[in-house]
């Protein structure tokens, strides 16, 4: 019973990180019909510059703070523990740094672009995806390809007693956040102006342009929020693994089997499809049945295609997702 | 355009063929090696191409099909035990079963749909290779004996060095480019770039667009599948690196550099590529930052790739030669 | 004999009745337009005759024989062949290659994988011979984003030729021409050969008094008048609820 609440625990917080990824690709795919293929480099940036964030951070305190006449190895050894608590900056700065770049080449390199006319929306996803690969290049060329990680900040480490379970810190932060940015996002989408003409966006392009809002300005910003929330994932992410240039490879593509799952351009889809995909891939990375065939007992590891199995079974039974695609109501 | 041979474009050809007959003999054994590299993604590119460039659709799958075909030489030979010479007509044949299978899956989907699914179920692909223990999971599986065709019996043909395997890989290039430019140049073919052009009008004209897509993408998985032959002759041993959703994407970056819009277009690009990729590994491993801002260049201001910028050439050098009205000695695709 | 029958078609999205029990017959050879004010259905009304839409209720019947439901491809194989009110042609391909497709696609041919497609000389001929009919055999050679807006909307109507139709359906074919390119397709449309019947949507009252034979005027998916275009003219129903309020 309690390994099943673990596990029903874990599957929520994978669900959760997988959320602020497929949000952030469903927003801009809804609004631009861009469907972002680097949209996993930004996540890999977003990780890369909280790491450079914390390290420098922590550098910079043992500078004032360190006693002096320590040799380099002490030096280092202090700053590490210094830098821990940059997380918290990191996790402000990386996000409003990455949408900043992301504000950048929306602004100035797809719209004008978009402007020319005559690129499709097949050509923009060729040019994201031109753009991960000179991602993973670049960071493996600026940090190495040495795996890096971000040292747990003090508040996040250990564990708190859940429904007289011993849960891991850090893992039910990341459930509260992906909730919190949830709902934060429920009330800028519903509530504000701006949500309101993001979402007649979504719905209709056409009129909004024809409400003389300047579009240009609202495609970038909303690319910025959906890189944004991409670094911010991988913020939060870096405490618990290694970060390397390859890490938004994997997770890119478990992003898209949930926008495909939840439909195309579909924010609520988006949102269930997240924890039926993270339910999925989390309780197949739990549970290895072994089965015998042929009298050789053969371990089936649901671990690497659960997810895939799950969508082209979505896909047969209903090609535009369960909750439906933009415009294929 | 309507003539498909003339005999200048015939000219050209010879050329271009006399030219690689001839390369072992006047470039280095580093070159040649380099070709042979060439040669397999040349192959898969051209499979990846009927897929895009004609009917304009981008997969990002087609690991799947270099892979398992590399993988179903292994299979065949080392552990079904069939005789090399019946293996390699079976891997097309498997390949293109796959071709059949996965495009009946994603023939109803539309264009950004199919790009995520194709790469999802090579995803799915290169994990079950990652784990099956019989070929070595993670670690692959070299071959038993060797992979190469025998053909010392002409003329003592020897495959197993390098410039003898060249002109084997070869003698497959051009073969699967006769096959596939009399397929694309067929009414057949055409329709493929109908469905490019506008799905709507080819339902509207009676077309069943699904047939064509799926025996489309089994012929383009065919192609690749040769690629995967040629892969797994050239290293004497298979692993799921082939299958890995890079080689996917390297292959778009290749097709796309090279010129999506020419019959010709993955082969240079894939020749440009594997050449800059060598050239590049000598100064910095990070190559892939100049490919792949080349790629989003040639994406964002000039579609056409090398092989535009081959017609262009042609085409101002006849003007300052003045001869003639312009015409391009690449075929551009579907006209 | 009637060509095509539709009784009391109904067609709704969600609450929104579109078309309202519409039943109309066209004669063999006919020269048919349906005209109405923005809204009115007539789209629609295309769409579920050539199988886009499936009916909610009612009967559409192709020489005597019910067609409802059926898909776009089979109905193209039953003599029903449409253009569209926005372009929808092969665009980066050559005018002669556009048809040259349109006219492949119900012959064997086109599952031929391994001969030239310029082999098949009876479809090329019978490409050039469309390319005449719409005044196109001058601009064989020339990709489709070279032509002007006209002669798009020519090749619009030839695609649609190319595929022997018993039954032509032209959704506006004149929709954004200029004056001149009118006149052309006027004259053009009304060459077609008699054997063939030809429906049309059309805003335009030049084309629609100067082809038609028949005029079916819809207001707000119902049926509201057909005549002859004199009658129609006369008509007072038909002035005050869509001649009247459009001006024309």
């Amino acid at each position: 019973m309690e390994a099943l609440l673990t596990n029903l625990l874990h599957a929520l917080q994978l669900s959760m990180l997988y959320f602020l990824l497929a949000v952030g690709l469903t927003l801009i795919f809804g609004l631009m019909d861009t469907l972002n293929l680097a949209h996993g480099g930004f996540y890999t940036i977003g990780a890369y510059v909280g790491w450079r964030i914390t390290t420098w951070g922590g550098a910079l305190l043992a500078m004032f703070f360190a006693e002096p006449g320590l040799n380099d190895f002490e030096f280092n050894r202090v700053a590490l523990q210094y830098s821990t608590e940059f997380f918290w900056a990191a996790l402000i700065i990386a996000p409003v740094f990455v949408g900043g770049a992301g504000y950048l080449f929306q602004r100035y390199v797809l719209h004008p672009l978009s402007e020319r006319g005559r690129e499709t929306h097949l050509d923009f996803a060729l040019l994201t995806f031109g753009l991960l690969f000179v991602i993973m290049g670049s960071m493996e060329l600026v940090f190495g390809t040495t795996p890096l990680s971000i040292g747990m900040p003090a508040l996040l480490t250990g564990s708190i007693d859940l429904f007289g379970l011993n849960y891991p810190v850090y893992r039910l932060f990341i459930i509260l956040m992906g909730i919190a940015i949830a709902i934060l996002l429920y009330f800028v989408l519903d509530r504000t102006v701006w949500g309101a003409i993001v979402r007649a966006g979504v719905d209709n392009r056409d009129m909004v342009l024809g409400m003389g809002i300047n579009i240009t300005k609202v495609f970038a910003i909303v690319f910025a929020v959906g890189t944004g929330m991409a670094a911010l994932a991988g913020v939060i992410y870096a405490p618990g693994a290694s970060i390397t240039a390859t890490m938004g490879a994997r997770i890119l593509v478990v992003t898209f089997v949930i926008v495909v799952v939840g439909g195309l351009g579909n924010l609520t889809g988006s949102f269930y499809a997240s924890l039926i995909v993270g339910f999925v891939d989390s309780l197949a990375q739990a549970y290895k049945p072994t089965v015998e065939i042929f009298g050789t007992e053969i371990q089936i590891d649901l671990e690497l295609y659960g997810i895939y199995i799950l969508l082209a079974v979505v896909l047969m039974i209903k090609p535009t997702g369960i909750f439906g695609s933009k415009g294929a109501t | 355009m309507s003539k498909p041979l003339t005999l200048e474009s015939a000219a050209w050809a010879v050329a271009a063929l006399v030219l690689l007959l001839l390369l072992p003999m006047i470039f280095s054994a580093t070159t040649v090696d380099w070709a042979n590299e060439v040669i397999y993604w040349a192959i898969l590119c051209l499979g990846v191409n009927l897929v895009l460039g004609y009917m304009g659709y981008v997969s990002l799958g087609h690991a799947m099909f270099i892979g398992t075909g590399a993988y179903f030489l292994a299979l065949f030979v080392d552990f079904a035990e069939v005789p090399l010479g019946w293996s390699i007509p079976l891997v097309v044949v498997g390949t293109a079963l796959l071709g059949l299978v996965v495009g009946a899956i994603v023939m109803r989907v539309n264009r950004i749909q199919f790009l995520v699914i194709t790469l999802a179920i090579a995803e799915l692909i290169h994990g079950v290779f990652h784990q099956i223990r019989a070929t070595g999971g993670d670690d692959g599986h070299s071959a038993n004996d060797t992979w190469r065709v025998d053909l010392t019996w002409f003329g003592g043909w020897d495959t197993s060095e390098s410039t003898g395997f060249y002109y084997w890989n070869l003698l497959c290039l051009l073969a699967v480019m006769l096959v596939l430019w009399r397929f694309l140049r067929s009414p057949f073919g055409s329709v493929l770039v109908g469905i490019r052009e506008n799905e709507q009008r080819m339902t509207s004209l009676g077309y069943n667009i699904a047939i064509y897509k799926i025996i489309a993408f089994a012929v383009s998985g065919a192609a690749a599948g040769v690629a995967g032959i040629l892969y797994a002759q050239n290293l004497q041993s298979v692993n799921p690196e082939p299958l890995t959703w890079q080689v996917s994407g390297e292959a778009l970056l290749m097709v796309i550099i090279g010129g999506r819009k020419y019959f010709i277009g993955p082969v240079l690009g894939a020749a440009f590529y594997i050449v800059v990729k060598h050239l590049l590994e000598s100064i910095t491993s990070e190559y892939i930052i100049f490919l792949g801002l080349a790629f989003m260049a040639i994406v964002a201001f000039f579609g056409r790739g090398i092989a535009g910028y081959f017609v262009d050439l042609y085409v101002w050098a006849k003007r300052r030669a003045g001869v003639g009205r312009p015409g391009a000695p690449a075929a551009e695709a579907g006209e | 004999m009637a060509a095509l029958v539709l009784e009391d078609l109904t067609m709704s999205f969600g609450a929104l009745e579109v078309i309202k029990d519409i039943s109309l017959d066209v004669k063999s050879g006919e020269r048919h337009a349906i005209i109405g004010p923005n809204g009115a259905g007539k789209t629609t009304l295309f769409n579920l005759i050539t199988g886009w839409l499936k009916p909610k209720r009612g009967r559409i019947l192709l020489d005597g024989q019910s067609i409802a439901g059926m898909s776009p491809r089979r109905l193209s194989y039953r003599g029903l062949a449409r253009s569209f009110q926005r372009n929808t042609l092969f665009e980066g391909l050559t005018v002669e290659e556009n048809l040259r497709l349109a006219c492949q696609a119900h012959r064997r041919a086109k599952y031929d994988p391994a001969r030239d497609r310029t082999a098949y000389k009876d479809i090329l001929e019978k490409a050039h011979v469309a390319a005449e009919t719409m005044a196109l055999g001058d601009s064989l050679g020339k990709p489709v984003d070279e032509l002007a807006y006209g002669q798009k909307r020519q090749l619009e109507v030839g695609i649609a030729l190319c595929a022997d139709p018993k039954i032509l359906l032209l959704d506006e074919p004149a929709a954004g021409t200029s004056p001149g390119e009118r006149t052309q397709l006027i004259s053009l449309i009304g060459d077609l050969p008699r054997n063939v019947t030809v429906v049309l949507v059309e805003h335009d009252m030049d084309v629609v008094f100067e082809v038609s034979d028949r005029i079916t005027v819809l207001d707000y998916g119902r049926l509201l008048a057909t005549g002859r275009p004199e009658e129609i003219r006369e008509s007072d129903a038909v002035r005050e609820a869509y001649l009247g309020k459009s001006g024309a």
